[in-house]
């Protein structure tokens, strides 16, 4: 089964995000002296705000001239208040469920997400990477599994299935990878953050291994092995469905 | 190329006595080719006079930029004679506004709603055509060339660069020099501090050397660190720097703040003068309604 590009920015637009940023977007939105750095906190450490923002900023909508590549970028380019605006537009459309599609708990996706990302930031820095591209890093990382949530939801029964499957079936890691796979045989289909143009340095986190010369997804990568719980398993289909596969 | 004011007033107009000297309209500048190519940048308060006069030289052909929608910058379109009249053309340009997902065209027609206004859009008589810009999106107006680029101003708000017959002028229409919201000791500091710079040489770089600049500057530098940081606008000694490290000869500052006197215009220039923030190789003044200048 392939997923459909148009479907997939479609099902981006209407993606609710946690609860938490909204509570605290709708806030600041009510505050005429918000504060620039609690806006840029809450957004950079919510990957559906995040996903959706650098995707409006970087569409024809806003016509810039060069790529947004991250949250920070996005306030110095187009200020502020523009930016806390349209985060409350992005969090309006809803709050994500205790229980997303195919099961994926809510709270865990967010946890594994905001874990990876700072991991790969701190590994970034480690690595001697410039302070102006540590935030590269931290998003990359924010954002690596940000197909997880949304191919749950777009071939929401062929996930559910393969994650029965490489839970209550014993399949290996490698086929559950190969079963992931049939469900999205493109590679440009396979990615939703290179299908929706974001920004490479950003967003398009392949989650097959690491490619050489891709530094931030190898460094994501790098920090999502890290951050795997002592007996997990490697394979992402199997990990992020472990708790929380329905019955 | 020339130059005219028709409104450097900030926020909404102010009419009186205490503004005779410098004008109570709000922003509208009329730049004219040498091949007569009219350019209007903004359609404030100031583009009523301005559509009153045009009537002399029947059919109109003109093209409105605006820089942003809020309302110092477009309330005086609804009162543009020329949008009335049957074989006058009118084009506008503008930035598409994507939070509220509206083109031009809609923000403009709904100005106009009946509740507003008792004509609609869609009674204008004119041949009017709406062009959505994107950034450094260039448009050629007969013999001159116009290119955007995108400032800083709580809306999307273009700075348009005018070139025409050998000479450049820029207009930043409302602009506040990006800000660094973390402390010094925050670890974003530094990169953010970084981003703002790489902003700044891009629009230092896009406006080098041009022959006149007309920017906003509406508070003095204690005004805007007192309580109008954010605000969207820059300050006298702000605007100043920017124009000299961009290497600008003539300096226009518009976007007078609505409570503020001529009076006081007065004496904040010779306050700068004498304080020694004017530079002696540039002619910094202050933008007067009525008054052209020609390059």
């Amino acid at each position: 089964m392939s997923i459909d590009q148009q479907k997939l920015e479609r099902l981006v637009d209407k993606m609710p995000t946690f609860p938490q940023s909204v509570h605290r977007i709708i806030e600041i939105c009510s505050d005429i002296n918000f504060s620039t750095r609690e806006l840029i906190s809450i957004i950079e450490h919510d990957p559906i705000i995040t996903l959706k923002l650098l995707k409006l900023v970087n569409s024809a909508y806003f016509g810039l001239s060069r790529k947004i590549t991250s949250i920070k970028h996005s306030v110095v380019y187009i200020g502020a208040n523009t930016i806390k605006n349209v985060a409350m537009t992005i969090t309006t459309i809803g709050i994500l469920p205790t229980k997303a599609h195919a099961g994926i708990n809510r709270n865990n996706f967010l946890m594994h997400s905001l874990t990876t990302a700072s991991l790969a930031k701190l590994i970034a820095k480690e690595k001697g990477v410039a302070e102006a591209q540590l935030t590269d890093y931290f998003i990359a990382g924010l954002l690596h599994d940000i197909g997880v949530i949304l191919a749950a939801q777009l071939v929401q029964d062929e996930y559910r299935a393969v994650l029965h499957l490489t839970q209550n079936c014993g399949m290996t890691p490698a086929r559950g990878r190969t079963a992931y796979s049939r469900l999205q045989p493109r590679r440009d289909e396979r990615y939703p953050g290179r299908a929706l143009e974001i920004p490479p340095t950003s967003g398009g986190i392949d989650p097959q291994p690491p490619q050489p010369g891709a530094d931030e997804r190898s460094l994501a990568a790098g920090a999502r092995g890290l951050r795997r719980q002592p007996g997990e398993q490697a394979d992402r289909p199997r990990r992020a469905g472990k708790q929380d596969i329905q019955g | 190329m020339k130059i005219t004011f028709h409104g450097v007033r900030g926020s909404i107009p102010a009419p009186g006595p205490d503004t005779v000297k410098y004008g109570g309209n709000t922003t509208c500048i009329e730049v004219r080719s040498d091949a007569g190519d009219l350019i209007i940048l903004d359609g404030g308060t100031g583009i009523r006079q301005l559509g009153l006069e045009l009537l002399r030289e029947l059919p109109v052909h003109c093209s409105i930029f605006i820089t942003h929608t809020h309302w110092d910058h477009i309330q005086g379109l609804p009162f543009f004679t020329p949008l009335f009249i049957p074989g006058n053309r009118i084009d506008f340009y503008g930035a598409f506004d994507p939070v509220y997902m509206k083109d031009l065209k809609a923000i403009l027609t709904q100005q106009m709603e009946y509740c507003y206004f008792p004509i609609t859009e869609n009674e204008l008589k004119a041949r009017i055509s709406y062009h959505t810009l994107s950034e450094s999106e260039q448009t050629h107006i007969g013999s001159a060339r116009v290119t955007n680029i995108l400032l800083n101003h709580p809306v999307l708000n273009f700075g348009y660069l005018v070139e025409a017959d050998g000479k450049r002028f820029f207009f930043t229409g409302d602009n506040e020099p990006p800000l660094n919201p973390y402390e010094p000791d925050d670890e974003n500091h530094q990169m953010y501090a970084e981003l703002i710079e790489q902003r700044k040489q891009h629009i230092i770089d896009f406006i080098r050397g041009v022959d006149l600049i007309v920017i906003d500057a509406q508070y003095t530098r204690e005004e805007y660190l007192k309580d109008k940081m954010g605000w969207g606008h820059g300050y006298y000694e702000s605007s100043i720097e920017m124009a000299r490290e961009a290497g600008i000869p003539r300096v226009r500052i518009t976007h007078h703040d609505p409570a503020r006197t001529d009076q006081q215009l007065d004496a904040i220039h010779q306050r700068l003068r004498d304080q020694g923030l004017l530079p002696d190789d540039m002619e910094v003044e202050f933008a007067r309604e009525g008054v052209t200048i020609e390059l």
